[in-house]
């Protein structure tokens, strides 16, 4: 059962997976002269990735299918940071206060989209009961 | 240097998970923490009007790759029942 109990395998995996993704990022912002297209590979969704292949080994399909649906609404969030990121340096041209603004947009934003999920879920486990 | 910046961004989000309710939990399963320590990470090499260019320049780009993980997250939700 996968719990949420501290497990040093799964903090391994995940240390794994953000360092090489921000160090694949760097390389590649170095040999390749398109900034832009790098920023895809700054979009790589390390935390849930090693959360859906934690619950899927240790749990079971369900709970990985869970997390990757929770985490669609997460990623909705994480869109209209970088959005804000965008707007807030063309607009405030202030590097660190961009910042700020867009993890507080990140996190309402999440917010407002996990618990539009979360009602999503509840009528179709409510029809799926009715049936 | 980078490696332990992007790993301990992410390790950090995971033990806030761990650490929250179902629902602040849920919200940091997504936190965008490779971006971040992208963008950090951008800081380490560019200043002033340059840093603000490069980094706008990776955010147009993270937009792109944001969208692609939507679609990834919501195709794996589906997938992995199947």
């Amino acid at each position: 059962m996968y719990t949420n109990k501290f497990d040093f395998r799964d903090l391994g995996l995940r240390l794994v997976f953000g360092g090489a993704s921000v160090s694949i990022c760097f390389i590649m912002l170095q040999i390749i002269p398109s900034k832009s297209f790098v920023g895809i590979f700054a979009a790589f969704p390390a935390v849930m990735i090693a959360s859906v292949v934690m619950a899927g080994h240790f749990g079971n399909s369900e709970q990985a299918s869970d997390i990757a649906l929770g985490a669609s609404a997460g990623m909705l969030g994480c869109t209209f940071c970088v959005l804000t990121v965008n707007f807030c340096m063309e607009h405030l041209e202030s590097w660190g206060l961009s910042l700020v603004v867009a993890l507080s947009i990140w996190f309402f934003s999440s917010y407002a989209a996990s618990q539009l999920i979360h009602v999503f879920l509840e009528k179709i486990k409510g029809k799926r009961q009715q049936k | 240097m980078r490696f332990l910046l992007g790993g301990s961004v992410v390790v950090a989000s995971t033990l806030i998970i761990k650490n929250s309710g179902d629902s602040f939990g849920g919200i940091f399963a997504a936190f965008p923490a490779v971006y971040l320590a992208a963008i950090i990470s951008l800081s380490m090499d560019y200043k002033g009007s340059y840093l603000l260019l490069v980094s706008e320049q990776l955010s147009k780009g993270a937009l792109v790759g944001m969208v692609a993980d939507i679609c990834s997250a919501l195709a794996a939700s589906y997938m992995i029942l199947r």
